[in-house]
């Protein structure tokens, strides 16, 4: 229980820090040529990234993780 | 370059003469003025048009070295985009599974005989063979449906819905998601939540963890079932950031927990139970004794994420992530992942690489010893020998080639080699010269079009 | 538990930060001049005359959308009581020539790569339109384009140039 107690303060501390720092970040609404490219998507290939994410969870133990951890599948 | 800076300096006069009205810099002058210049700007950007569907068709080729599971998976998926920027996502996902998976057991220098899951029969394994149940085959079907949409500027959410069938699976899950942008959307806040109940229904019922296998045709076989059906609900919360760090730089962290109650063992695999000599501890009929996999009926797991994509000055696109999980079983893993998108006029090569590295589950272990077995009053709670569940890395390489075929359509292939390697302790006696922790090597091929 | 411990102290960050974002001062003085890309254009020019100004750039979807719906407005309203003025924000002028090659303006289009101009309107999207009255004042600021809205905008249009005819 300590443990994951501190491990949820070190995020949300961390979290915290990350958004202080996002006022100073980014760029203005018209600077976005490049952030548009269909490639400068996060997850720029759901299916192929669902693809993976079947495969890694039926063949490893930890699954998920850029989205839903995933499951729906009986195969772990 | 050069091009562009004369451009500008007219256009500066043209707009500094124009103090009474705009000197008409239509857009057919300034055509004119620059030169009729290649359609610099691609295609693809047309996906994702208000009012109009987006479809994509892909598939998934894998195959295991030595004839083991092979798989092909059909996707087809359907959004259409409406105009104030709400979609609607439909998804239709069969997978069609074939070949032979380690049941558990370790091999031996004596043949195995193992009953199938039915009870109805049994197949039998040389020795110094790797123990596979090759009866295994599965055809999954699943849909799902999302909505997503703008609230206003500031908020958007989305809504989905999942459900999947396969012989002895079933899985029904609801998803919800909450999007908040901050600082002129340079910053997105992620909320998700969702709740997946499966119904576990196995070949031949849910063997009682621990129980010993019984052998074909035993008639007091219901000893080692629970005959209900089992289920399992499985919640799972994502919490992310996203940040723009410049024109070229985009950063994701997420924080992802999920908690799975319920029937969580694997009712397909055995464990060994072996003596000090290595050898196969037997019943009072001279059978080999082979318990069955025992999990603990909840799992928690926490995955902290983190995603950055660049695009380089030449086009060309990086994306590096790194993620860590631990659960509550014991396991801890790191994964890395690094692709590199190498554009041309109007494809890219991008070529990948994946490292993953895990630790072993607390109640991990090859097999059970005869003192644990304790003739047949166990000393242990939990037990599985499930590899996945073991030490393992695994690196995958590959690339994906992607070009654009006009009109907006994309179609892409992808090779890929997956190589994963377990270890463990080496066993007792004789056990000590089988091998305990074989390589699984795996092809994974994909194609997708998208139009 | 944790679940909800965490949702509680996320939704806390959400509020929270809400505050920052209202800041949308709302000016009442006539635009006198627009610095596009450094050169100060005279807009009180355009007095007595109702003035669409929208600000595009070449990789924005639903500016694709917005230039058929401004061609329109263009051939229905005269010049004398409607002006549309699109600014363009393309850093890289090949891309937004290679726009107009594929969806044609029929009105002035000016180039703004440095964004001066969009700076000193306080542009939040892509594309902004800025719908100023006869006064020079800005009577309505749109932020992104649907073609469901820009009915709406449309009626606005209308309503400010049937006040003009009133007043001529």
């Amino acid at each position: 229980m300590f443990m994951k107690r501190s491990l949820m303060g070190i995020g949300l501390v961390g979290v915290t820090m990350f958004m202080s720092a996002c006022a100073d970040l980014g760029v203005k609404p018209w600077e976005r040529d490049t952030l548009s490219r269909p490639e400068m998507a996060l997850i720029d290939s759901p299916i192929e990234a669902a693809f993976d994410d079947h495969i890694y969870f039926s063949k490893e133990a930890s699954s998920g993780g850029r989205s839903f951890g995933g499951g729906g599948c009986g195969c772990n | 370059m050069q091009l562009k800076n004369t451009k500008l300096t007219n256009d500066a006069e043209a707009c500094g003469q124009g103090t009474k009205r705009f000197k008409n810099v239509s857009s057919t002058l300034a055509l004119a003025a620059i030169g009729v210049l290649g359609a610099a700007q691609p295609a693809l950007a047309e996906r994702g048009a208000s009012d109009s569907w987006d479809f994509d068709v892909a598939g998934l080729y894998y195959a295991e070295d030595d004839d083991r599971v092979m798989a092909v998976e059909p996707a087809f998926s359907a959004t259409r985009n409406f105009s104030e920027g709400e979609a609607l996502n439909l998804k239709l996902v069969l997978d069609s599974l074939t070949g032979a998976s380690p049941n558990g057991a370790t091999p031996s220098d004596q043949p195995q005989t193992f009953t199938t899951p039915s009870g109805n029969g049994n197949y039998t394994v040389s020795p110094n063979e790797a123990p596979l149940d090759d009866t295994f085959k599965d055809t999954r079907v699943a849909l799902s449906a999302n909505w997503s949409a703008p609230v206003n500027r500031d908020w958007a959410y989305s809504a989905g819905i999942y459900g999947s069938n396969e012989y002895d699976f079933f899985s029904l899950g609801l998803s919800g998601g909450l999007t908040r942008y901050l600082n002129q959307k340079n910053t997105e806040l992620n909320f998700g939540l969702s709740v997946e109940q499966d119904t576990v229904d196995p070949v031949g019922g849910s063997p009682i963890g621990l129980s010993a296998m019984p052998q074909q045709g035993d008639t007091n076989r219901d000893a080692s079932r629970d005959q209900s059906q089992d289920s399992k609900t499985i919640v799972d919360a994502l919490f992310g950031v996203s940040q723009v760090i410049n024109k070229n730089v985009i950063m994701q962290f997420n924080y992802g927990v999920s908690v799975a109650d319920g029937y969580l063992n694997d009712p397909y695999k055995v464990l060994s139970v072996i003596d000090s000599k290595g050898d196969n501890v037997k019943d009072g009929s001279g059978n080999n004794v082979y318990l069955y996999d025992a999990r603990p009926d909840s799992r928690v797991k926490h995955s902290f994420y983190w995603q950055t994509k660049q695009a380089l000055d030449n086009g060309d696109v990086m994306d590096y992530s790194y993620r860590f999980m631990l659960d509550d079983w014991g396991v801890t893993s790191h994964t890395l992942e690094a692709a590199y998108q190498w554009h041309f006029a109007s494809s890219y090569i991008e070529p990948f690489a994946r490292y993953y590295m895990q630790g072993e589950a607390d109640f991990y272990q090859r097999y059970v010893t005869d003192a644990e077995y304790n003739s047949g009053s166990p000393t242990l709670k939990e037990a599985s020998s499930d590899y996945r569940l073991g030490e393992l890395d695994a690196i995958t390489v590959g690339a994906k080639y992607a070009w654009s075929m006009g009109d907006g359509d994309i179609a892409n292939v992808r090779l890929a080699y997956y190589m994963q390697s377990s270890s463990g302790d080496a066993g007792p006696g004789k056990l000590a010269s089988q091998e305990l922790y074989p390589d699984t090597n795996a092809l994974i091929m994909t194609f997708g079009y998208s139009f | 538990m944790v679940i909800v411990k965490i949702s509680v102290m996320w939704s806390c960050l959400f509020v929270f930060s809400s505050w920052a974002m209202a800041s949308d001062t709302a000016s009442h003085a006539p635009l006198e001049t627009l610095n596009v890309n450094g050169e100060q254009v005279d807009m009180s020019a355009y007095r007595g005359r109702i003035v669409y100004l929208d600000f595009w750039a070449s990789w924005c979807g639903p500016c694709r959308e917005s230039f058929p719906w401004m061609n329109k407005l263009v051939r229905e309203y005269p010049t004398n009581q409607l002006a549309v003025i699109a600014i363009n924000l393309d850093e890289d002028l090949e891309s937004a020539n290679a726009f107009l090659q594929r969806f044609p303006a029929d009105f002035d289009v000016l180039f703004d790569p440095s964004g001066t101009s969009a700076t000193q309107l306080d542009v939040e999207g892509m594309p902004m339109s800025f719908l100023i009255g006869a006064d020079g004042v800005i009577h309505e600021r749109i932020v992104g384009f649907s073609e469901k809205r820009a009915q709406k905008h449309e009626q606005d249009i209308k309503q400010l140039i049937n006040a003009l005819d009133r007043d001529q």
